[in-house]
Order: C-alpha cells, then structure tokens, then sequence
C-alpha cells in the first residue's frame, strides 16, 4: 500500500483505470460464458429430446413387436450424431431392450437402470430419458448418453476469445486512458510545480494558470488567492521590519546620545552580568578605558567592595535597587557610590541591569563605613577568576 | 405371443371408415376354423381397445362370415382351402393373417414365422394393396416382404 500511495498522480489514475476495466471486462467474460454454457446446454439438451423423440417414434414397432434387432438398427442411425456416446431403449418393464454404444472398441455399455423423464448434466456427458408413447401409450423408454466434449471446446475458445479481448482492451484503454488522465494530472503536476517553484525561490509573485472550472479550477483559484494573501503579507512584513529597523536605529541613537552624554556613571549588563557598556562619564569616575570594562564581569570590576552590594551581587533581577556601596576604582583607591539598578526585561530569560552610579558625599561616606577598614575579598569563583 | 402380436398389428393398420357398419361399432378380430389360441385370446385382447372402438372376438365356420371382420386369422385347419379364403375375401378390407408355412406368399397378408424362437411375420405387399387397408412403414420395416408367388417378378 505504501508503494502505491508514493505513485504519481499519473501513474495511480491510469493504475485505476486498468484495473478497473480488467475488472469489468472479467466481469463481463464471466457471465458471459456462464451464459453461454447455460444456452448451450439448453440447446444441447432440447436437439438430444428431438432425437431421442425420433428414435423412439420409429422404435415403436419394434418395441411392440419385440423385435430388438430392428430396434438396434434404428438406434445404429445415432451413428450420424458424433457426441452422442451410448443409447439405450428400455421396454415398458423397464428392462434394456436395445442398446447402441458410439465406440464398440470399448467396454460394453451396461445402460444404468431406468428413469423416468429426467436430464442429467455431469462435468463430461449428458443423460437424456425420454419416454416412448405411440398414441398416448407408454410403450418404452430412451436413453441417450452425449459427451459434451464440444462444449468443452467451445469453453475453451471462448476462454481465447476473452483473453484475446482483454488484451486488446487493455491495450486500448492504457493507450486512452495515458491520454486522458493528462487532463487531470496535467493541472496537478502544474500546480504541484508552481508551488514548489514558489517555494524553493521563495517567489510569491508566481500565479499558476488555471484550465478548468472544476475543482482543480477551484484549486488553483485558491492557491493563487493564498498567494495573493502570501505576497501582501509578505511586503507588508517588509515594511513593518523596516520600519522597525528604523525606529530602533532612532531609538538606539537617541539612547546612546543619553548615555553618553549623562553626568552619572551607567552600565549596561547582560543575563550573565557582563558589562555590555560603560559612558563615558563611568569612565572618568573609575578611571577605567572602555575597552577594559566590557565583556568584564560586573563583580570582579567591583571586587573588594565593602559590604556594599553584598547579598545583591547576585540578586540581579527585575526589582529595582538602590543602595550605597564602597567601590574600588581601578588604582584601588576606593569610592562610595550610590547605585541604582533597574531590570531590563527583554525577556525573561535575560534580564539586563542597567547601573547607575554617583559619587557620595564625604560627609556621609565617612559616617557610614569609616576610612580604614579593609576590602573584603568577593565571595563567587567567577568573580575570583576574572579579577586576577 | 402371438394374440399380442394380432393386437399390435391393430395399432400399426389403418382400416378405412368404410370397414365398419358405423362410427361406434366394435373392433373384431374372427378366427377362421379350430381356434389354436382357446382362451389366451380372449384373456389377452378382452376389454381392449383399438382407437376408440372396443374389440371383439368371434370364432368363425364359415369363411363368408368373415367379410364383416377387420382381421381374420385363417387357422391351420383351412389350410386346404387357402385359395378360396383368400378369394372370397381380396379387396374387403380384411386383414387375412395366418400360420401356415406360404400363406404370405400364397395371397394372405401376414404370416407368423419363428425365426431363432422369435416370433416374426412375413407381409405379402401384393395382399396388402389389394386389402385397401394402411400398413404403417415401422410395421413393414420390421417383415419379411414378399410378393404372390408366381407374380413376383412381374409386380
């Protein structure tokens, strides 16, 4: 079944047609024949009455008079009929009063025991008894036992015969039907090549040619109209993206021309807390050069940093907080900033952290942490190894 | 065997209507002379009928009785006097059936002959078309035919 689903449409339309009039034609020879057979016999059967009626009407006398001779002489007239094997004439009691046998070479006819009226059709003969009246007496009875060997022959003629026309019919129904069912396949395989034509270049501007209104038509009206939708939506989709495009450029310029240009100290992170960027106002504060801030991890560039952002190093998320933390510029001297941090939900996923900072005053930075304590070491592997 | 045989032959004979004194009147079979059957024949043919005219059996003396019979059986016992019967009854529509060895050939119509221990009969064609009576083909396919004698050759 698999193999003859992944047949062509081509090949699946003249497959049906094929055995479709296989069918029909076997169909037809069947019945046919059994017809035929069935008149035959009947026919077969009728001309054997009409000779058993003969040979019963000329045996009459013979019978009356019990002259067996006679009657074997009228029996040995069969002779002109070929099919018929054995006769028999029984007398009135039922007892075998003539017989004729077709092959005398053969064994001697033992005619079977009398019947009334009756036909017997077996596979190879025909029996035949027929009683025998002379003016509404019954006189008699005859057998006549044919061979059906014509029938036979005439079987196997017809079985030729129907061979031969199925042949011939098939031959003429693949010749036809291989230029008929174009009328089907040929919009399919068209439409088939349009959509993969249409697919591969990614060309919606492709239309197949429709043949017919029928459902093919209708096919093809649609497959059209889908690309007809397909390539508005396909420029509209252009357009959006170009707009969008646009406007982030837009959007990108004018935050940078923020960025840039803000008096507080701003960095960007990513999801893993690695700086995407600094202003140049971080720089100045840090006295870090772009180029060493970014791609660093957050927490190495603010190692040692007393307690300030400890229990948040790693509490990055969407709350925003502000706290006030000791940092460490790059000459290690140290610096109190306020920070700020936002969450940036691009997605969930990745949530980006934008750090604001600006410098304390003294005032309160001494209050707070006093001058001399030491920096404590950053707690986290990765904070270790990117610090170093 | 025989006495059937005489029965049968009824049914293979057509007698013209002329034959008999009327449409009703009865089928007879007469024996001329000493009956050889004795009560065979009529335990036999009594009751029987040939067409639709019920049959009778008479025993005859004398031949001129015998004209108004559809078959007579002449017995062996006139052989003697063949010739006679034979004239008195040509073109009566009787049909003259005997036993005596030539009574075919000598002007009778059918003659018994056992052939094997079968009974046969021998038809004298010159008897029967001076009879006037019908003899059906299967009858005569199953005699022996024979002319007069004497005017055989001659037809």
């Amino acid at each position: 079944m698999r193999t003859y689903l992944d047949l062509s449409i081509r090949q699946k339309l003249q497959m049906i047609v094929m055995v479709t009039s296989a069918v029909a034609l076997l169909v037809a020879s069947v019945v046919f024949t059994l017809y035929d057979r069935s008149t035959f016999l009947r026919a077969k059967t009728q001309d054997l009455s009409a000779v058993a009626t003969m040979i019963g009407s000329n045996s009459t006398a013979a019978l009356s008079f019990g002259d067996a001779k006679s009657a074997r002489e009228i029996l040995a007239a069969l002779r002109a009929k070929q099919n018929v094997i054995n006769a028999c004439i029984y007398d009135k009691d039922g007892g075998v009063f003539a017989t004729y046998s077709r092959d005398v070479a053969d064994t001697v006819f033992s005619p079977p025991s009398v019947q009334t009226q009756a036909t017997k059709i077996s596979r190879y003969n025909i029996l035949l008894f027929q009683p025998v009246t002379m003016n509404g007496e019954f006189v008699g009875t005859i057998l006549i036992e044919a061979d059906l060997r014509d029938l036979d022959e005439r079987l196997t003629r017809f079985l030729e015969i129907d061979f031969l026309v199925l042949l011939a019919s098939l031959t003429v129904a693949f010749l036809l039907s291989s230029r008929l069912q174009r009328v089907i396949s040929g919009p399919i395989q068209e439409l088939a090549d349009t959509a993969s034509s249409v697919s591969t270049q990614e060309n919606y501007s492709i239309r197949a040619t429709k043949k017919g209104n029928d459902e093919i038509g209708l096919l093809f009206d649609q497959f059209n109209g889908m690309l007809d939708r397909l390539q508005l939506r396909d420029v509209a989709l252009q357009k959006a993206h170009d707009d969008l495009e646009k406007r982030v450029a837009e959007r990108t310029s004018y935050l940078n021309a923020l960025i840039q240009n803000s008096p507080l100290g701003i960095l960007v992170l990513d999801s893993e807390q690695k700086v995407q960027l600094c202003n140049p106002a971080f720089e100045k504060l840090f006295e870090y050069t772009r180029e060493e801030v970014v791609g660093k991890s957050i927490n190495g560039l603010f190692a040692g940093v007393e307690p300030l952002l400890e229990g948040h190093r790693l509490a990055l998320d969407e709350n925003p907080i502000n706290l006030l933390a000791r940092v460490q510029r790059k000459d290690q001297s140290v610096l109190d900033v306020e920070v700020h941090t936002v969450g940036l939900m691009a997605n969930c996923s990745a949530p980006w952290v934008f750090i604001r900072t600006s410098p304390l005053e003294n005032a309160l930075k001494k209050k707070c942490y006093g001058p001399n304590r030491p920096p404590k070491k950053p707690v986290g592997p990765r904070a270790n190894s990117s610090l170093t | 065997m025989k006495t059937a045989f005489l029965f049968n032959f009824a049914k293979f004979i057509d007698w013209p209507a002329s034959s008999f004194s009327g449409p009703q009147s009865p089928f007879t079979i007469c024996v001329l002379g000493q009956d050889p059957f004795g009560n065979i024949l009529d335990d036999t043919l009594l009751g029987k009928i040939v067409g639709i005219r019920p049959l009778v059996i008479r025993r005859l003396k004398e031949k001129n009785e015998a004209r108004s019979c559809q078959m007579v059986f002449v017995s062996p016992s006139e052989s003697a006097h063949l010739s006679e019967i034979f004239a008195s009854l040509q073109r009566a529509n009787v049909l003259l059936v005997g036993e005596t060895t030539g009574f075919a050939a000598s002007g009778g119509t059918i003659e018994f002959t056992l052939d094997d221990n079968h009974v046969r009969f021998t038809i004298n064609t010159d008897s029967v078309d001076r009879s006037g009576l019908k003899f059906s083909s299967k009858l005569l396919a199953l005699a022996k035919l024979v002319h007069d004698e004497g005017h055989s050759k001659g037809g």
